[in-house]
């Protein structure tokens, strides 16, 4: 996997990024609900 | 030159915004809790992105700039692990407990937690001492990033870069305390962020795409484009550590914790500084990208500025210019009011046993800010070190120090005082140590806290806790 020509070793930083933007909403969203039936 | 008097002309704006904030936020903090942690009533966008301000200084900006155009783009590793542990993580695990804890137990700083957390005020005192002795190092890094942008920008000499931009922090902490760090912080990470957005679509334009000057980086050394490149694991590996990991240690952002309203802003907070901090890998891209354009320059730490001014409109320099100067200010007055905190609460007032009124307190933590931005100023006169050296160094210490007691404080209710003491003075002497004979080309930081951990449970199992007195 090549992003933008940089090799995988460096193309890989943009993909945790990603995932961790991505958890951090979801994170997000199921604490929302839980707390929002736990209220 | 007109360029320039366009440049003062936003600063001086910007500057008259900050004081006013400082006199308005001032008239606020009537009692000291008010001063250093503004009432714990601070809501989660404030919060966040003051965090990532303090977090992401001119340090990052100017100093990742400069690593970025040394060793090439896997010094993006460190920008993403930042946001990752930093940023993400550092919210998950330690802002709900350290919010719950602190007010529970009534501490208002890292030291006031140790005492009141492990009963024992030896630990106050001598986190006291290290937090304000090694955060003056770290000033001494953001200010020479903020005088090294004067210089560049508006040609004017590094010192007098350094004296105006020290002066005005000094005023707006020395008014405004706490909640005026937090809201110009927040104002600042603004302003930070457009600048660094700003930055990057200008260069991406001027380079003609993100592939096409990866190429070219490439075709200058292949050890530019590949992690670990010509850095190396160690060094990489050893730099993402402390500042990642190492900002779970640090007084100045874990006090943010302390000071968010509820669990809401919590919640919201966590995925604004997760996506605020995101912004903190611009700069090692660009600082990377650099050297295609300007192959040698001297000093790494003028690389983002150079560029800056190479290639960004009058008004686009601006932006840039009060971004990094509004990053670097965040932070050095984040630090200023912790250093603060530390000598007046935890040290005169707690470990000395003296009494202070309410106001006497306010007074005094004025006067001591001021001092310790002076001290801090006049190292940064000649400064010792590249801004990221000199960051390393102080996380280093203090991280080793305060890490692991306040993270497993918040968790583990069976530490012991004498784990946590074993802990915090052995993690803070082989850091020095390790720093100062460098036995091996690992950075202080590892067996810094490599220490510190081991003996925090060795120590709290050699020593247990007699009677359980806390619920965590």
């Amino acid at each position: 996997m090549e992003l933008w020509g940089m090799p995988f070793s460096t193309s890989l930083a943009f993909v945790v990024l990603a995932l961790t933007i991505i958890v951090a909403i979801g994170w997000t969203i199921f604490q929302s609900k839980k707390d929002e039936n736990h209220e | 030159m007109n360029n320039v008097w366009i440049h003062v002309f936003f600063l001086a704006l910007y500057f008259i915004g900050l004081i006013l904030i400082g006199i308005v936020t001032g008239r606020k903090a009537k009692t000291s809790e008010e001063y250093h942690l503004g009432g714990r009533n601070i809501g989660a966008l404030v919060s966040s992105l003051s965090f990532v301000a303090a977090y992401f200084s001119s340090v990052v900006i100017i100093g990742g700039g400069g690593f970025g155009y040394k060793y090439g783009l896997s010094t993006i590793w460190i920008g993403v692990v930042n946001v990752l542990m930093g940023c993400f993580l550092a919210w998950l695990i330690l802002a709900k407990r350290t919010r719950r804890l602190t007010e529970k137990l009534q501490a208002i700083s890292l030291p006031d937690f140790f005492q009141k957390r492990y009963q024992y005020p030896f630990l106050k005192s001598f986190s006291s001492i290290v937090i304000v002795l090694f955060l003056i190092i770290y000033n001494v890094s953001i200010l020479k990033g903020l005088g090294n942008t004067f210089e560049v920008i508006l040609g004017i000499d590094y010192t007098l870069g350094l004296l105006i931009s020290g002066f005005i922090v000094l005023v707006y902490v020395m008014f405004g305390g706490y909640l005026a760090v937090v809201w110009t912080g927040f104002i600042q990470a603004i302003l930070m962020g457009a600048g660094l957005i700003y930055l990057f679509v200008v260069a991406m334009q001027k380079m003609g795409g993100l592939t096409q000057s990866v190429a070219r980086l490439q075709a200058i050394q292949t050890g530019f484009v590949e992690t670990p490149g010509i850095w190396g694991y160690s060094g990489l590996i050893s730099y993402i550590l402390i500042v990642s990991l190492g900002v779970w240690g640090m007084p100045q952002m874990v006090a943010r914790f302390y000071s968010v309203k509820d669990n809401t802003a919590i919640r919201r907070g966590t995925l604004i500084a997760t996506i605020g901090g995101s912004l903190a890998i611009i700069p090692y891209l660009l600082g990377a990208l650099t050297r295609t354009i300007y192959p040698s320059i001297a000093d790494v730490d003028l690389a983002l500025p150079t560029l800056v001014n190479g290639i960004m409109p009058v008004f686009g320099i601006s932006l840039f210019f009060i971004g990094v100067i509004a990053a670097g200010m965040s932070t050095f007055s984040s630090i200023l009011i912790i250093s603060s905190t530390s000598l007046i609460k935890d040290l005169w007032t707690d470990s000395f046993h003296k009494k202070l009124t309410e106001k006497n307190e306010i007074v005094y933590s004025r006067i001591i800010n001021v001092l310790i931005g002076v001290v801090s100023i006049i190292i940064a006169w000649n400064p010792p070190g590249l801004v990221l050296t000199l960051t390393a160094f102080s996380w280093a210490i203090i991280a080793s120090t305060c890490l692991v007691p306040y993270v497993f404080g918040l968790y583990w209710s069976k530490a012991s005082k004498k784990g946590a003491f074993l802990s915090m003075v052995g993690g803070f002497l082989v850091a020095l140590l390790w720093m100062i004979l460098k036995p091996f080309p690992v950075h202080g930081f590892i067996p810094g806290v490599i220490t510190s951990f081991v003996l925090y449970f060795v120590g709290s199992w050699m020593f247990p806790l007699k009677e359980k007195f806390i619920d965590l």
